[in-house]
């Protein structure tokens, strides 16, 4: 080893998120759409679409896996993954598939995505569920402030995935949900409530969570309005600002509905608001 | 006795097919379609897109003087009342004639454009555009008429 | 002749009538278009060590101007979560670069490393909310610790995040 490398500059650009800096934001990664992909068995077909908005291509790959979101104890999400989900488990990633599940997306070009379904002959009407990992990868990228006459040079690979979930349909599904064990408290600033919510009929509750802070006038003075997917049960928490309102009594409404507006109105699901609401004294 | 064979000529004449009329058609053969449009990420369609483009025929007589004029929108219009914009280019149009030796003319879909039909009496017409979603677009089907006039001069 | 120049005149009217109808005539198409809300995580920007030196150990805190940054798109106001897979070197052939001491900071309301939510980026999962707007900056910082006789030469690893929906 020469000797003026050892005690030359090492360097090491640990490239670990994106791009070089004096590359553009955004060199890495794809936009998928939508974010909830929703299959009709009459068709057993459904589409994701994949833009490139970067300067460099992107590989992407697709896997399917089983998993529902649940809550942890701080009422925080997370998804619990079944590898071998049994046949009590309303699981589609078996036999849901991708095509293409490898692909190069070019620079600010799109790509369809066909998922086509297979399920066995005597699935029961229902709904089930898949998640589906979107991988983008932008190749390896060089690094700068080299200043080594050698020459040396980092690479990394990057790779940034989404996960997001696949409803596969056959037949009338109905869904609902129970709201129990409604709770508030106050912590720093914020107001954070808690309630128990267990889904009933044949598909997953997808809906959203409101919540309304009235003062004793009859004034909303805080609220929230959260999106919220219920897929067995979970106990999630929600927060809203009660900075700067005055101590006393003040009442809590909370209502759980199937009202998205970031889904199409076809595949909402109706539901009767369900609604809830407690006494909450702000110090 | 003089006005009866008047009146039958009249009515004789009201019966007749509308000779003229049969001499020019207008047909609406596909719309313009966009697809999946993802927010805040802009999509054109060609004129050429064999599949999503717009596409009109009409049919006149060889020799006739054509007026081709688009209505066209500025918005679709969407859930909730939501709006996108829409937009057309200056070559977002192609009349194409079926005749073996007609070639396809690009013009401008924004103004009026006359043509002469000289190799094929049967044209068809295609359109193009750009719709441009908001970063917040609301989620939902858009749509908006585009309306194709064929006039003879 | 009076009878005969009634019809004519009637034949005239009828063609003329004809002949305004013929003149003109239109047809109408849609223009359509569905939009869908994407989910979106891309790197901003890259974690850059710079110069390193053998023996000295260098660290980028999620403050640095050279931390790495994610931006992060989706429904607004929703969940989510994430999870990293983190290498603990990074390799040149036989040859290691230890790289740990992983840092993490998440905001929703701009991409600024104050006003939001420390972590530490693991394989366990983080909670994360999107902002009204659907926004999220997720930052990440690293020490990497070279030997006093490290080798010269090219170090790789890969880092991956995954956001869960």
């Amino acid at each position: 080893m020469r000797p003026g490398l050892r005690v030359s500059f090492l360097v090491v650009a640990a490239y670990l998120v994106g791009a070089l800096n004096s590359r553009p934001a955004h060199a890495q990664g794809v936009m998928v759409a939508p974010h909830v992909v929703y299959m009709d068995h009459r068709t057993r077909s459904g589409s994701l679409t994949l833009y490139n908005p970067g300067n460099d291509p992107v590989e992407v790959s697709i896997e399917t896996f089983f998993a529902y979101p649940v809550s942890d104890s701080a009422g925080g999400f997370e998804l619990h993954t079944v590898e071998h989900p049994d046949s009590t488990m309303p699981s589609a990633a078996g036999w849901v598939q991708a095509y293409p599940r490898r692909m190069t997306v070019p620079p600010q070009q799109r790509q369809t995505v066909r998922l086509l379904g297979r399920p066995p002959a005597n699935l029961v009407d229902g709904e089930y569920w898949a998640r589906l990992i979107v991988t983008a990868k932008g190749g390896q990228v060089p690094v700068t402030g080299v200043s080594d006459s050698a020459g040396i040079t980092v690479g990394l690979t990057l790779e940034v995935r989404t996960i997001l979930p696949v409803l596969y349909r056959k037949g009338p599904v109905t869904t609902g949900v129970a709201v129990s064990g409604l709770r508030a408290s106050v912590e720093g600033d914020s107001l954070v409530v808690r309630a128990r919510l267990v889904r009933s009929g044949s598909a997953a509750f997808i809906g959203t969570m409101n919540g309304a802070l009235i003062d004793v006038s009859g004034k909303v003075v805080a609220r929230f309005s959260i999106p919220q997917a219920v897929y067995f049960e979970m106990e999630p928490r929600f927060t809203t600002s009660v900075a700067g309102l005055p101590r006393g009594q003040y009442r809590l409404r909370f209502e759980a509905t199937t009202e998205r507006q970031d889904l199409p109105a076809e595949v909402i699901l109706p539901m009767a608001p369900v609604r809830d609401s407690l006494e909450v004294a702000l110090p | 006795m003089h006005s009866r064979p008047c009146v039958l000529a009249l009515l004789a004449l009201v019966g007749l097919p509308s000779l003229a009329a049969a001499q020019l058609t207008v047909r609406a053969d596909r719309d313009l379609r966009f697809g999946v449009v993802i927010q805040g990420v802009s999509k054109y369609v060609p004129p050429n897109d064999p599949i999503y483009s717009g596409e009109f025929e009409f049919t006149a007589s060889i020799g006739n003087q054509v007026q081709l004029r688009f209505t066209l929108p500025n918005n679709l219009a969407g859930p909730a009342g939501a709006t996108m914009p829409i937009t057309f280019g200056n070559n977002d149009a192609i009349a194409q004639g079926t005749g073996p030796t007609s070639v396809p003319v690009i013009f401008n879909p924004k103004g009026v454009s006359v043509f002469r039909l000289v190799t094929s009496n049967r044209i068809l017409v295609f359109i193009g555009g750009r719709v441009t979603p908001a970063a917040n677009q609301r989620t939902g089907s858009y749509t908006a008429p585009i309306v194709f006039t064929v006039t003879i001069l | 002749m009076h009878n005969l120049t009634k019809v004519a005149a009637l034949m005239g009217l009828a063609l003329g009538v004809t002949a305004t109808a013929a003149a003109q005539n239109n047809a109408t198409i849609n223009a359509t278009a569905v939009i869908q809300q994407p989910i979106v995580v891309s790197a901003a920007r890259a974690l850059d060590f710079g110069n390193v030196f053998p023996g000295v150990a260098s660290t980028i805190g999620v403050a640095a101007a050279s931390s790495g940054e994610f931006a992060v798109t989706g429904q607004a106001s929703s969940p989510a979560n994430m999870t990293f897979v983190l290498p603990t070197n990074l390799v040149n052939g036989g040859n290691n670069l230890p790289i740990g001491t992983w840092t993490g900071y998440w905001n929703q309301a701009n991409n600024a490393v104050a006003g939001g939510t420390a972590f530490t980026p693991s394989a366990g999962s983080t909670g994360m909310t999107f902002s009204g707007t659907g926004n999220a900056w997720v930052f990440v910082g690293a020490t990497v610790t070279p030997a006093v006789a490290q080798v010269a030469g090219t170090y790789t690893g890969t880092v991956q995040m995954t956001v869960t929906y």
